[in-house]
């Protein structure tokens, strides 16, 4: 065949072809860690495991049950893939409510809280306000519907009042049928028809939101101010400087039964899908276990899906890390959802579905289409297929991949060295060989700057899925701790220009009090740089905040300590009158021994894409290439990852982190720089 | 339902702590071992400890059960279908009991579990491959064990009768010049068996037969050992396995090779390959939290740059 016996027309076809080939690589992506992060999706494979999650949903709702399901296999094997699929399928109809949780970085006593939090953000979409035609708001506008349709049979317009008796004549039948939803279970109703009433009446009759936005931080598991107890008509302490919030697990877990409860009124089941557990430590993971196994017990229209590589998650159970019973609840079949590795037919199928798209521009040319006319697997090639893939008994997706990734890029080069028309004549050409320039295992260097690049580029993707769904990633002072702590572990050490001795967590007070630090970071140098105490406030109740700036501005026994107080963007300082008394006086100790940072949701998704990253190494779901000429991969570690950060200066880029690195605290050290602001910026 | 932040709440901890006794007790506790678990709270009367575990019976998170002596009521956080298995269990620890004793048993530790319930947790743990069912003999009732029917029991009578009579036929055709092979092999005919392998004959068990994985005695070669009678006993021994470690359908290649010590490692590995190309059994890495062991290095199968460890069944 001669692709050049017509140059005038076949010039020009050659070069967007040319053009076309060498700006792809259609097998770059190779792991899942999100819910919107499938383009390509080959239903056979794990198809019968999809069909089975499906089932367990359909089986949850149609029965009114609960379920715990684990899904389990070897990284890269495609848990997340399916996950992924499966909340896809979750968004159709009928579907199902399916709440993605992942990258929980909580203290194990406020994991529940927080996974409250993520649920009723994701159902209101985000927001702090504006909730009419959320989910959230959605759901329970059903369930009055179904009240009014059950107790009113008449069609004419309801009157406010007959509306809220209709729902509690519902909630009275609810709770009379359902003991084990706990005795929270009516004041959740109530705090749910508030937050309704409120979101309902701003959106048609011009009023505030505060009563909804109140009920939505109740029902986060905030606490609320005294005042706006009372306006959403709960008991109130007699102390005027007390605050209402949902009190322990029982209280946590009714908000879920009642939430699972909506869903259902919705024709849908309440899906909460945990991925990567096997990242969390084991008392999170513990913590984890316990608060699901009387939630599943008790809800109905409930399914619970954790995923996590089956050997870790194994060696945890019989290691006795968490109660028997507990993962019996979760893991209700002992073998799980196991995701098998799949054959050379299925491999191929999938790069056949990743060659779409490019194939589609081929036919537009001759000369490549006649090439995609012998051989579907074109540009990769079957001869390849069958000396790579064909020979094994099975392989991972993600080894299907990597290896077309990398025999894309070894064609690519092979076109930029022989030109676009010989490439095509001899194509499939020579087989790869071993190419002395092309750096091997044996170049550290090489991997080191492999690694780095990969880092790069998965923390990148990581911030941008944050910033494009930021209800994933609740304002929660815990979690922004919990996330602070686990990366300053990792910067502490002398291997590095900056770096700490040591970062720990107060000890508890013994008579229960409220810390004041959350966090203590030892300098690596005791002088000239003290100690840093940090603290994190994400509320927008004043009282709360008063009594955090309180607690700062009487700590007496820690005087060498300088303050760093963390702030979350979306929830600033709500301050009153004392409170800005407080931050006045904190403020006037000068900025070596009193600091603010108001972190930015940028900033805030920036510090979770770095754990973010770490988590997927930890379960191996980072490799690189360490030989180009027999496609070798390896899979890199968590410390690995944290090794690329340090070179790569991540964590002192960070905004909090340079904060916390760049010692502005010592004597003698600049002003603040913006950060900090002017006494009057919070009045 | 709503608390001050400030105000410490005593009871619901302790109340937390009776249901954590209640959820790790292997079984129904009563309300002085209770007592006797919550000494980190000081002195704790068994009347306050009763209280509690009422309060969580009420909530639906704890279950109250007749007492087995004297008066006290037992609790335990599992429901009375979790009881009764864990009383099926115990039941037939020690030896295999008759269906009617061991059912006994349940109605009278939990009146409250209807028959039918009752039967349906039997079927659970049959289900599960944790109790057998024995087929009735000539003189005894249906029994529950914890191991599959053995057939050498069932047998045995009739076997000591054939023996006896078998003894005297031979000695009578022995006697007119009969071979006793053609004894045996008329024997075997008369009781519709097939002939046993000749003595020192290194044949492996048939393929799916599901034979015990008793792969003693069986020494295949290395090319007989990708064949079938390699494929049932690693079936066998993979099942026996699994079920030792949970049913999680997931075992080390570490244990199937000491199972299977009878292959040489290369006949081994040709007849997992098969099973993997049948698409049967299927692979995966090593990825233990602890880093891989020294014999595990040693029974791993290295493949396209992994090092492949734990063997699952696939789905059909």
């Amino acid at each position: 065949m001669n692709f050049q016996a017509d140059p005038t027309n076949a010039t020009g076809d050659l070069e967007a072809f040319a053009r076309r080939f060498q700006d792809d690589n259609p097998f770059l992506a190779n792991a899942v860690s999100d819910v919107h992060g499938v383009v390509i999706d080959v239903p056979d494979v794990h198809g019968k495991q999809f069909e089975q999650l499906i089932g367990y949903a359909e089986e949850v709702h149609r029965r009114r049950w609960h379920m715990g399901q684990v899904i389990w296999g070897e990284a890269g094997i495609g848990k997340s893939h399916l996950l992924a699929r499966f909340c896809r399928w979750a968004e159709g109809d009928p579907g199902a409510c399916c709440i993605f949780l992942h990258n929980l970085q909580p203290s194990p006593e406020a994991l529940s809280r927080y996974v409250l939090k993520c649920v009723v953000n994701r159902l209101a979409q985000g927001r702090q306000q504006d909730f009419h035609g959320t989910q959230l708001y959605d759901l329970i506008n059903r369930t009055v519907r179904h009240a009014l349709k059950t107790y009113r049979p008449k069609t004419s317009r309801p009157t406010a009042a007959e509306v809220r008796e209709c729902y509690r004549r519902w909630v009275d039948d609810f709770v009379a049928e359902h003991p084990n939803a706990g005795p929270d279970a009516r004041a959740v109703y109530d705090v749910l028809f508030a937050l309704f009433a409120s979101a309902y009446n701003a959106k048609y009759y011009g009023g505030d939101e505060q009563v909804a936005a109140a009920a939505f931080r109740w029902l986060s598991g905030d606490a609320v101010e005294r005042d706006e107890a009372a306006s959403l008509r709960m008991r109130c302490p007699n102390d005027a400087d007390a605050v209402v919030a949902l009190a322990g697990s029982d209280a946590i877990e009714t908000v879920l039964i009642v939430l699972a409860q909506l869903v259902r009124l919705y024709h849908q089941p309440l899906v909460l899908c945990f991925d990567q557990i096997d990242n969390l430590s084991i008392d999170q993971f513990r913590a984890l276990t316990q608060f699901l196994h009387p939630l599943i017990d008790h809800a109905e229209n409930l399914l619970v899906l954790v995923s996590g590589v089956k050997t870790k998650l194994l060696q945890m159970v019989e290691a006795g890390d968490i109660l028997g019973a507990a993962w019996e609840r979760i893991a209700q079949n002992e073998q799980g959802i196991g995701l098998d590795r799949i054959g050379p037919a299925q491999a191929r199928t999938i790069l056949q579905e990743r060659l779409r798209a490019f194939h589609a521009d081929c036919v537009r040319w001759p000369p490549s289409r006649e090439r995609l006319q012998q051989d579907d697997l074109f540009p990769l090639g079957s001869r390849w297929f069958n000396d790579r893939i064909e020979p094994l008994p099975e392989l991972r997706p993600r080894d299907a991949i990597n290896w077309a990734r990398e025999h894309w890029r070894e064609r690519q080069s092979r076109l930029r060295a022989v030109g676009a028309a010989a490439w095509l004549a001899e194509w499939p050409g020579p087989r790869p060989t071993v190419d002395p320039k092309t750096p091997s295992a044996g170049d550290e260097a090489e991997t080191l700057r492999r690694i780095d690049q990969q880092a790069a580029r998965l923390v990148a993707e990581q911030h941008d899925r944050r910033l494009h769904e930021p209800e994933g990633l609740p304002p929660d002072a815990g979690n922004l701790c919990g996330l602070t702590l686990r990366l300053l572990e990792r910067c502490v050490g002398d291997a590095w220009q900056y770096g700490l001795k040591s970062v720990r967590i107060p000890p508890a007070d013994k008579a229960g009090r409220l810390p004041t630090y959350h966090l203590i970071a030892e300098p690596r140098s005791a002088a000239p740089c003290p100690a840093l105490a940090i603290t994190f406030i994400a509320t927008a109740n004043a009282t709360s905040t008063t009594f955090a700036l309180r607690r700062l501005v009487n700590d007496g026994a820690t005087p060498e300590h300088g303050v760093l107080l963390v702030t979350d963007e979306r929830l600033p300082l709500h301050l009153g009158t004392r409170g800005h008394e407080y931050l006045d006086e904190l403020l006037r100790r000068g900025p070596q021994r009193f600091r603010l940072v108001e972190l930015t949701f940028r900033d805030y998704a920036a510090l979770d894409a770095l754990q973010g990253v770490i988590g997927l190494a930890v379960s191996g779901d980072i490799e690189v290439e360490v030989d180009s000429s027999s496609a070798t991969y390896k899979r890199v570690t968590a410390d690995e990852i944290v090794a690329s950060y340090h070179r790569q200066d991540c964590f002192r880029r960070n905004r909090l982190f340079g904060k916390i690195f760049a010692a502005p605290l010592a004597a003698g050290a600049e002003p603040c720089d913006g950060d900090s602001p002017s006494l009057g910026d919070f009045r | 339902m709503t608390a001050t932040h400030s105000t410490p709440v005593p009871d619901t901890a302790r109340l937390e702590t009776v249901f954590g006794i209640l959820t790790k007790a292997p079984e129904p506790v009563s309300v002085s071992k209770m007592a006797s678990g919550m000494k980190s709270f000081g002195r704790c009367p068994a009347k306050q400890c009763e209280a509690l575990a009422e309060g969580l019976v009420q909530s639906g998170r704890a279950h109250r059960f007749p007492p087995t002596s004297g008066k006290a009521f037992r609790y335990w956080a599992h429901d009375a279908r979790a009881y009764a298995r864990l009383l099926i269990e115990q039941a037939l620890q020690a030896k295999r009991r008759s269906l009617v004793d061991v059912d006994k048993t349940v109605a009278k530790r939990i009146p409250d579990l209807s028959g039918s319930q009752r039967d349906e947790v039997l079927s659970e743990l049959e289900r599960e491959g944790r109790v057998h069912r024995w087929p009735p003999t000539a003189k005894g009732p249906v029994q529950l064990g914890r191991t599959p029917p053995d057939p050498r029991e069932y047998l045995r009578t009739a076997a000591r009768t054939f023996r006896k009579q078998f003894a005297n036929v031979r000695g009578k055709l022995e006697g007119v010049g009969v071979a006793e092979s053609q004894i045996v092999a008329a024997a075997l005919a008369e009781l519709g068996l097939t002939a046993p392998p000749a003595v020192g004959a290194n044949a492996p068990p048939a393929a799916g037969t599901g034979a015990a994985p008793s792969v003693a005695g069986a020494a295949p070669s290395v090319a007989g050992a990708a064949g079938a009678g390699f494929c049932g006993a690693f079936d066998a021994a993979f099942a026996r396995l699994d079920r030792l470690r949970g049913s999680h359908n997931f075992v080390s290649l570490v244990e199937l090779r000491q199972a299977l010590s009878d292959f040489p490692r290369a006949a081994f590995d040709e007849g997992l390959h098969r099973l993997r190309r049948d698409g049967k059994f299927g692979l995966s890495a090593a990825e233990s939290i602890h880093g891989i062991r020294p014999e595990e290095l040693q029974a791993g199968i290295r493949e396209a740059g992994a090092l492949l460890l734990f063997v699952s069944r696939k789905q059909p």
